[in-house]
């Protein structure tokens, strides 16, 4: 049992870890704070894993551990900043901008900083929004209803552009 | 820009930051990391257990020792106001929202009942146990004044319960005002910003 959840854990690690590090540098102030929170999301990921009934794909169910870990992360981050664990397994490598253009890089650059400007709860939605995921899905993580999150995605783009527009 | 480059624009950041794992050490290092959780958490409330295990023993003890029956009566009345303190705390514990998988909206309101449980059990602490102990630690004292030597004893000790109970409740107010009430109101602002 303990070794079919650490091949299921693994698996879904294997193909959601960017994603769940990109979730968690929305709410880390530095490149150091995310690192720290997704080890954190990591260790809290696993610790639920024996509760995952399988009624949600393996990868919303993390998405939605993730977001949890980081509100509270959020809640308490000038408090228990000393309690992060450290995994040195886990590495996460820069590249630059080799692959990509340096118009490329200026785009992501301002994405990533006009995200960080939205309100708590719409870095929430447009986390989970950027990462492909399906309307239904984002409303089952944050608990509203589809219709909502397509009207709020649609108010949270529209910030987005003009704000980007503003800096490019 | 076209909306739908919003995507491709932030998933190319895959292309800069890559997430890097060893399996199989991960996987010592996230149970090892569980142990030490497990066992920190383990001794927290070990700690917290057998502190009011002594309190009540030591009580309890001075029911049977001291010959004053006033005296006899506060003991009684202190670990009644111990077990009483034990229970709300454990009854707070019990909704401190621990259950990750919940969705977001539904975790958002149980960390706000949790802290605005926090707060009701801050603001009623002068009620339920700093007043009770000024007339509880008088009859303690009182059995004592029939030594003539012990008064000044009881007299400075009963104005410094009267000190640690005015402190005790200031210390509350304070912690109220700058540590719970700013979390509940960043907690209600984001049920807010959910729902708008």
């Amino acid at each position: 049992m303990k070794k079919e959840q650490e091949t299921i854990f693994l698996s879904a690690l294997e193909s959601n870890r960017e994603k769940l590090f990109r979730i968690c540098s929305i709410y880390a102030k530095d490149d150091e704070d995310a690192k720290d929170l997704f080890q954190e999301v990591l260790v809290h990921v696993w610790r639920s894993m024996s509760t995952f009934k399988g009624n949600s794909a393996i990868g919303t169910w993390m998405f939605r551990v993730a977001l949890n870990v980081c509100l509270r992360f959020k809640s308490k981050h000038t408090k228990n900043q000393n309690r992060f664990i450290r995994l040195d397994s886990i590495t996460v490598a820069n590249f630059g901008s080799i692959e990509n253009s340096e118009k490329e890089n200026e785009k992501l650059n301002s994405l990533r900083k006009c995200v960080k400007d939205l309100n708590q709860a719409d870095k929430a939605i447009v986390s989970l929004y950027l990462e492909g995921i399906a309307y239904k899905e984002i409303a089952s993580i944050l608990g509203l209803s589809e219709n909502h999150i397509a009207v709020k995605i649609k108010r949270i783009k529209s910030k987005l552009l003009n704000c980007i527009n503003k800096i490019l | 820009m076209i909306e739908d480059e919003l995507i491709k624009i932030w998933q190319s950041s895959s292309n800069q930051e890559r997430v890097k794992f060893e399996k199989s050490k991960l996987m010592i290092e996230l149970k090892s990391s569980l142990g030490r959780l497990h066992r920190w958490w383990k001794y927290l409330e070990l700690v917290e257990v057998i502190s009011i295990i002594i309190g009540i023993l030591s009580f309890a003890y001075l029911v049977f020792w001291v010959p004053f029956t006033t005296t006899k009566v506060a003991c009684v009345l202190i670990i009644i106001l111990g077990v009483t303190t034990l229970i709300k705390l454990l009854g707070i514990k019990k909704i401190k929202p621990s259950d990750l998988e919940e969705n977001y909206l539904e975790y958002l309101k149980r960390t706000k009942a949790y802290l605005q449980a926090q707060k009701k059990l801050l603001e009623t602490y002068v009620y339920w146990a700093v007043l009770p102990i000024f007339p509880i630690m008088l009859l303690f004292l009182v059995g004592f004044w029939e030594i003539p030597e012990k008064r000044f004893v009881i007299v400075v000790t009963y104005l410094a319960t009267i000190g640690i109970g005015i402190y005790a409740y200031f210390l509350n107010k304070k912690r109220i005002k700058n540590e719970i009430d700013p979390r509940i109101d960043k907690v209600e602002e984001m049920i807010e910003e959910l729902k708008s």
